[in-house]
Formats: structure tokens, C-alpha cells, sequence
């Protein structure tokens, strides 16, 4: 049966080759390149940890770090991949224990699985000097492996009835998202922190060598350093801590398949709203009504949410980034730190990369509806009304955002007189990434997942990269279009106040070009949508399946 | 809405000739193919104004593609759909102000509650505020889902969902429903207080098409019916005229075809095995 399971989620891994896209081999070998390359960084760190305080570092910071990645990815991950789900397969006579067999060891094929494998078995640089000390590291290796998939399906399970709840799951997509934008940042902090420690870090890794993210690595480390009996203890140890995993893993197994279903959120009173929303509040017509749907859908759609609250966390980077190094160090009166401002790099960032990236979340607007679009489509709605609807939806909830967010970026960096022009290109490449998003919409359909799942579940489509790739070249389309505004607010911060009215002067003809594509683009946009918005459906629709 | 049983909608006014009328939907020469594979070939069907009209088919018949192309949301291949004699394809607008579509599986605005949802289909028809919410309440009473206007359409079961897409279809009083397997998953109970609507709809001038495999529900509320097989149109006319003589479900086995006869499958006649 384990055999059964593990073909089973092997067809499902083929399918997404069969479908005769090169994309498909692109993605892989993408993938594969960039497991080569981080395996290979890591052969290189393992070859020269030659001493005993570097293998130290090398086995119990990296070691943890790879079982705790495990771990944190299922917290947040965890029911993206239903393929082998025990409330989907509780309904066969399939025993528990070959069920969790199948599901540990298909949870290392795929990416994930196949970075895992490359990564670990790189590091058995570390162990050149002996072979002994090679077979003790392939031991401790698949010790590491054996507490990761464990403790990953525990904790998946153990959160299933909080990631059941969608207030909960949203929550947690956002915290991920948020871990993603400041992974630079954070990985500073912590580099700082652990500098800041590394008197006492050996200590602190002396403790973790107990623990269950850093026993098995404990165990080759204990070999090198010659200590054999601690090394076994710790093999014990790493042992002891895997039965207990799954144990808890059996029985939270057998508590999710006596409950199926029971999981399903149920509607709360909380959960309910009295009178129309946004419906009741916006002025009447088509184009206000679908203004005011697209509003309800970027706010309460945990796939569409993330791209507003990626605002307020691209901000804090770019403050960040501009602000020395590290989060958030601002000084009001740090002369380094407006130098630092005065970098074209932060400049573009904030008033055209930003607003550009925000305008152009319009083409996922139609994807994220998928066959719901279908209700425009049946109706007699013109495209002129579908397309405008939607801007003033995004222009509802972004400006604001903007405004705010530069008022707050020019005040905390000292450097108010650039505000106006700040808000003027800011806008201008709003406004472009609108008009853009607005007619690339109607010729090409971003793949995205379909509604109810989980923002962070691989769509599965043949094209989906290349589209992702033409996306990315697009959207340079209103960061160029920003560049006026940047190069004149750049000289501006640069000579100072005097040079303030090329600034503005800049800065407007960024707002002319913005205000140019967006009428274009919603005039193109419209015209194609009255004539394809059936094949638009139908492009969409392609993402249920 | 003062009269559980009648139709939400506005009263059709039953013309005196509705032979004058031209027909609710005229289907001509449609056709559609998926990489070179006909679905749909070379279909020809009239739909005379004022009928309860039943397309049926086996599964991949082609009745959804068929229904897609005549409502807008299929581009054909070849091949014309008048709704009321507006064409779907040249002139949409017009025609899809006569039309109102219950799609099969296809998604619904999740975080949209069933009130918000009705009223948003009904002001993207261009109704104004008072008439939508006056039409919402009347809908929602006679689908009963008034105590889950609230709720957002996520929570919905799925006859909850099927109901809620057919109020969407009906809050603008179209002449034409067109209804794809419409009581699917929906409770008996459910299931005959919709049929009642569309009854007294039908009984007020309105056209209703939907597609169904109950032959039963079929001949009992239709009074016509087109069979289906392979994309192509193989009876159509009045449900006495099709059945001739005998029940519809024959009639449909006898022209599609495919019927297995068999004693059973052996290893399947004792659970001891």
C-alpha cells in the first residue's frame, strides 16, 4: 500500500509534465540549478570547516536551520498539497500506519524533497578527513531527515483545525508573507545578533545539541570531536525523539480521519453581515457596483489581500534599505541616513517600482475570480465599465495607502519639501501599472489559484512561467515610464531645494505619461474585453482544473 | 413578495399570438470544435417563445457547450444564436438584457453574502438600487434563503448555491432562462418551489430552456424537449411528439442508444467474496 500511495503522488508530480509545455522542464531546471547552487555553497562551507569550532558552527546553526525550515514551511504550508490527505483517503481500507509511511515518504518527492536531499548530502564535505566519520554523517543525515518530515506532518496536523479557520489562515499567510519580504533584512538582524553573542554561541549550541532540532547533528559532531559514547547517546536521543513524533503523529492521524469533514469551517453569527456593504455605500450604476465587489474581493480574498498588505511591508523595506543597514533604524537627525535616501536606488524603489508593482495587480483581478467572471459575462455589461470599475476600486484602496505611506517615508526621513513630487510619480506609475494591467489583461490571463485554496498553492499550468516571466518584462513598463520623476527627484536631493522645481517639473510629466497609459489602456482594454470577454472566461476558467 | 407560489418576477403579459413572437432562442448552424474535435456540429434549434423547454443529452452530449455558445460565454466556432432575435455574438448588450443564465460549475463570489451577490447581478444589469432591493428581498423569500442572506456565499451548501445563481439569473425578468442542470443537489422541497416560479414564469410569457439527465422531471414539466447525442440534434418538438406514444426515458435510450443488458456483474452478486 505505501508503494500504492507513493505512486500515486508520483502520477500526480508526472501530470504536470505531460501537458507538452517546455516551461514545464524550464521551471525544473530553474529549480534544480538553484538547489545545485545552494548545495554547492554549502560543499564549499563543509570542506573548509576544518576545526572543531567551525565543524560546531557548521553542524548545530545549519543543521537546526534545516530541520526548523522543514517544520516553520509546513506550519504555513501545510494543506497546500492535498495529494495524499487523510481525510481525502479515509474513506479507503488503508492502514494508518502505511498511510503515514506513504505520506513521510512522499513528502520528500518534489522540490522540496529533491532540495532537501541535495542539500544534506553536500554537506557531507565536512566529513572528507575519515570514512568513518563519512557513514556517522550519512546516519546523522537521515536521523535529521527522519525528525524533519516528523515533525513537519505533526505540526501540520496539529494545525489543521487553525488553518481550517479562515480568519486564522489568512493571518498566517500574511506572517509568511511578511517573513518573505523581510528575509534580507531579518537575515542582517540575526547575523548582527548572532555577532553580537558569539562569545557565548557555543554555549547556546551546546544546549541545542540536545534538542530535537540538533541531536542528530550532535551525534557526527560528538564522533569528530572523539567523543564515541556521547555520540551514541545522542543517536539514542535522536531515536527517542523520532518515536515520540510519530507517536503523536498516529494520534493525531487517527483523531483527523474519525472526524472528516468535522474540520470544515462552519458560519458564525460573527460570520454574518447585515445589508449590502460596500454595495449600499458606493454611488449607483455597473461600474460603481463592480468597484465595489473589487474592493470586497481585494479585502476578504486571502489570495488578493496579500498584494495590500505587501504595501505597508514594501515600505518598511525601503525605509529599511534606506535607513543604513537593518530594520527600521531611522534617526531624524543622522545626516547618513538622508545620503542614503539620496541613492537613485531608493529613489526608484519608492516612487516607481512600488506604485508601478500595485498598479499592475489589476491583470490579477480577472484570474483571481476565475469562473465568477462568468457573471460579468452574462450580463450587459460594457467593457469600458467592467475595466473603470476596477480602477476605481484600486485607485480606493492604494491611494490612500500611498499617500500615506510617502507622507510618512518624506517625514521620517527629513525630507518633506520632496513630498509633493514624490506623490506626483508615485501616482504617474500607479496610474501606468492600471492602464497596463487593465488591457494586458484581456490578451493573456495570469495563472493564479483557484478560489477557496490557499494563496500559496502552486498552480499547476503549463505556460505559467513564461507568463510570469513576460510579466515581470511588463511591468518595467511603468517603472520606464517613472524614470522623468526619479532622475529629477534624484538631482533634487542631490542639489538640494534649489533644483525643487525640476522636481516638480519632473515629476508631472511622470503623472502625464501614468495618466496617458491609463487611458489607453482602459480605452484598449475595454474595446478588447467587448469583443473576447468569452475567451477571457474561458482562460480563466482553465484554472479551476 | 405577497404570493409564495407566483413568480419574483415581474408578470409576463401573455401575448394573444405568440406565434407572432419570434422564437426565445433560435440556434442556427452552431457549431464548436476543440482541437479539431466537434462538440458541437452544425446544430439547428428553435425555441418558440413562452415554452418550458428540456434539453437532454447523456453525459458529453454537448448541451453545456450548446448552451454556452447561445448565452455568451462559449465563442463558437461557426453558427448564430438569436436570443429573441438579438444575436449573442453582434449584439450582446441587447441580447443578454433578455436572458438570464444559470451556468453549471462555475464559481460564485465567495466573499460576497447571497443578498450582496443578487443585488450585485441585478445592478450590473443596470437596475436601479430600489428596484434590486426590492427584487433581492422578493427572491431570496421564495428561494428561502432569507434567514442566509448574510451568510457569506462560501458557507453556502450546494443547493444553497444553486439557489442563489438562479435568483442571480432572474433578478432582471428576463424573457429567457436558460438553466443547466438547475436542480442538481437541491432538496425535493427546494426543487418544487423552483419549479413553481418557473411554472407561473412560463405561465406569465417567459421562456424557460434547461438541460437536465432526469428524463422524469423532464417530461413532467416540459412541454418541449430536444435530445442530444454527440453534438447533434437528434428529436426535437413537443414532449408528445418526441416520446411518441411511450415515455420520454424509452424514447431517449431508443435514439441514443448504448443500452448494456446484462445479468449483473458476477463478483459483485455476493459481498462473501
Amino acid at each position: 500500500m505505501v508503494a500504492v500511495l507513493l505512486q500515486l503522488k508520483l502520477a500526480h508530480l508526472a501530470a504536470s509534465f505531460r501537458q507538452g509545455n517546455a516551461w514545464v522542464i524550464v521551471s525544473l531546471v530553474i529549480s534544480l540549478l538553484s538547489a545545485t547552487s545552494i548545495a554547492g555553497a554549502i560543499f564549499s562551507l563543509g570542506f573548509f570547516a576544518t576545526s572543531n569550532q567551525d565543524l560546531t558552527y557548521f553542524y548545530l546553526i545549519g543543521g537546526p536551520l534545516f530541520i526548523l525550515a522543514w517544520w516553520v514551511l509546513a506550519l504555513f504550508l501545510g494543506g497546500t498539497d492535498p495529494t495524499l490527505d487523510p481525510e481525502a483517503l479515509s474513506p479507503y481500507p488503508i492502514r494508518r500506519r502505511d498511510l503515514m509511511l506513504g505520506q513521510g515518504l512522499a513528502s520528500l518527492l518534489g522540490v522540496g524533497g529533491i532540495f532537501s536531499l541535495f542539500t544534506l548530502l553536500a554537506a557531507i564535505s565536512s566529513t572528507f578527513s575519515s570514512a568513518a566519520s563519512a557513514l556517522l554523517y550519512l546516519l546523522s543525515a537521515t536521523l535529521a531527515l527522519v525528525l524533519a518530515v516528523l515533525g513537519a506532518r505533526v505540526l501540520s496536523l496539529a494545525t489543521l483545525p487553525l488553518r481550517a479557520r479562515s480568519n486564522l489562515k489568512a493571518l498566517a499567510s500574511l506572517a509568511l508573507f511578511a517573513l518573505l519580504i523581510f528575509t534580507g533584512p531579518l537575515t542582517i538582524l540575526i547575523s548582527r545578533g548572532l555577532a553580537s553573542i558569539w562569545e557565548q554561541l557555543t554555549t547556546v549550541l551546546e544546549v541545542i545539541k540536545w534538542t530535537p532540532l540538533g541531536a542528530p547533528w550532535g551525534l557526527v559532531l560528538e564522533a569528530q570531536r572523539g567523543n564515541q559514547l556521547l555520540a551514541w547517546a545522542l543517536a539514542g536521543l535522536s531515536l527517542a525523539y523520532a518515536a515520540l513524533l510519530w507517536l503523536i503523529w498516529d494520534r493525531l492521524t487517527k483523531y483527523t480521519m474519525e472526524r472528516v469533514g468535522a474540520l470544515i469551517p462552519s458560519s458564525t453569527s460573527s460570520d454574518r453581515q447585515s445589508g449590502l456593504g460596500l454595495l449600499g455605500l458606493l454611488p449607483d450604476g455597473p461600474r460603481w457596483a463592480v468597484a465595489a465587489r473589487v474592493l470586497n474581493l481585494l479585502g476578504k480574498d486571502s489570495r488578493a489581500n496579500l498584494n495590500i498588505f505587501a504595501i505597508p511591508l514594501l515600505f518598511l523595506l525601503i525605509l529599511a534599505m534606506n535607513s543604513g543597514t537593518g530594520l527600521i533604524q531611522v534617526d531624524l537627525g543622522d545626516q547618513e541616513i538622508n545620503q542614503g535616501f539620496q541613492a537613485v536606488n531608493g529613489i526608484f524603489m519608492l516612487v516607481g517600482f512600488l506604485p508601478g508593482f500595485a498598479g499592475y495587480i489589476y491583470s490579477y483581478l480577472v484570474p483571481y475570480e476565475n469562473t465568477a467572471f462568468s457573471l460579468h459575462v452574462l450580463s450587459p455589461l460594457r467593457g469600458i465599465d467592467d475595466r473603470l470599475g476596477r480602477v476605481y476600486a484600486m485607485c480606493l484602496i492604494y491611494l490612500p495607502l500611498f499617500l500615506l505611506g510617502d507622507t510618512v517615508f518624506c517625514l521620517t526621513l527629513g525630507i518633506l519639501p520632496l513630498l509633493g513630487p514624490i506623490l506626483l510619480t508615485s501616482l504617474g506609475a500607479f496610474l501606468a501599472g492600471l492602464g497596463l494591467g487593465a488591457w494586458t489583461d484581456t490578451l493573456f490571463s495570469m495563472p493564479v489559484a483557484p478560489p477557496g485554496s490557499s494563496p500559496w498553492a502552486t498552480p499547476q499550468y503549463p505556460d505559467g512561467m513564461a507568463k510570469t516571466m513576460f510579466r515581470g518584462f511588463l511591468s518595467l513598463i511603468p517603472m520606464a515610464l517613472s524614470l522623468p520623476g526619479v532622475i529629477s527627484l534624484t538631482v533634487a536631493s542631490f542639489v538640494g531645494e534649489g533644483s525643487l522645481i525640476w522636481a516638480w517639473g519632473g515629476a508631472c510629466l511622470s503623472l502625464l505619461l501614468g495618466a496617458g497609459l491609463l487611458t489607453l489602456g482602459v480605452r484598449l482594454g475595454a474595446a478588447h474585453y467587448d469583443r473576447n470577454q468569452a475567451l477571457m472566461l474561458q482562460r480563466v476558467a482553465a484554472f479551476s482544473s | 413578495m405577497t404570493d409564495a407560489s407566483a413568480s419574483p418576477l415581474p408578470p409576463h403579459t401573455k401575448p394573444e399570438n405568440p406565434v407572432s413572437r419570434p422564437p426565445a432562442l433560435d440556434i442556427r448552424g452552431l457549431t464548436k470544435a476543440f482541437d479539431q474535435q466537434l462538440a458541437v456540429d452544425n446544430l439547428h434549434l428553435a425555441v418558440p417563445a413562452g415554452s418550458f423547454y428540456g434539453l437532454v443529452g447523456r453525459n458529453g452530449a454537448g448541451k453545456t457547450t450548446t448552451l454556452s455558445m447561445a448565452t455568451g460565454m462559449l465563442k463558437p466556432t461557426a453558427g448564430q444564436a438569436l436570443i429573441a432575435g438579438s444575436d449573442i455574438w453582434t449584439q450582446p448588450l441587447e441580447a443578454k438584457r433578455k436572458v438570464g443564465v444559470l451556468p453549471d460549475g462555475v464559481h460564485l463570489f465567495q466573499t460576497l453574502t447571497g443578498q450582496q451577490l443578487i443585488t450585485y447581478a441585478g445592478r450590473l444589469q443596470g437596475l436601479d438600487k430600489a428596484t434590486v432591493a426590492q427584487r433581492t428581498a422578493d427572491l431570496l423569500e421564495a428561494m428561502d434563503l432569507t434567514a442566509a442572506a448574510g451568510k457569506k456565499v462560501a458557507d453556502y451548501s450546494a443547493g444553497m448555491t444553486k439557489k442563489i445563481a438562479l435568483a442571480c439569473a432572474m433578478i432582471h425578468a428576463p424573457q429567457l432562462l436558460v438553466l443547466d442542470e438547475p436542480f442538481e443537489a437541491v432538496d425535493p422541497v427546494s426543487a418544487s418551489n423552483i419549479q413553481d416560479i418557473l411554472k407561473a414564469f412560463v405561465a406569465g410569457g417567459g421562456t424557460v430552456i434547461l438541460s437536465s439527465h432526469v428524463m422524469d422531471l423532464v417530461q413532467r414539466l416540459c412541454d418541449h424537449v430536444a435530445i442530444m447525442d454527440a453534438g447533434r440534434l437528434l428529436a426535437a418538438g413537443t414532449v408528445d411528439q418526441v416520446r411518441a406514444g411511450g415515455s420520454l426515458e424509452d424514447r431517449f435510450v431508443e435514439l441514443v442508444g448504448g443500452r448494456v443488458v446484462s445479468e449483473g456483474i458476477s463478483w459483485l452478486q455476493s459481498s462473501s467474496n
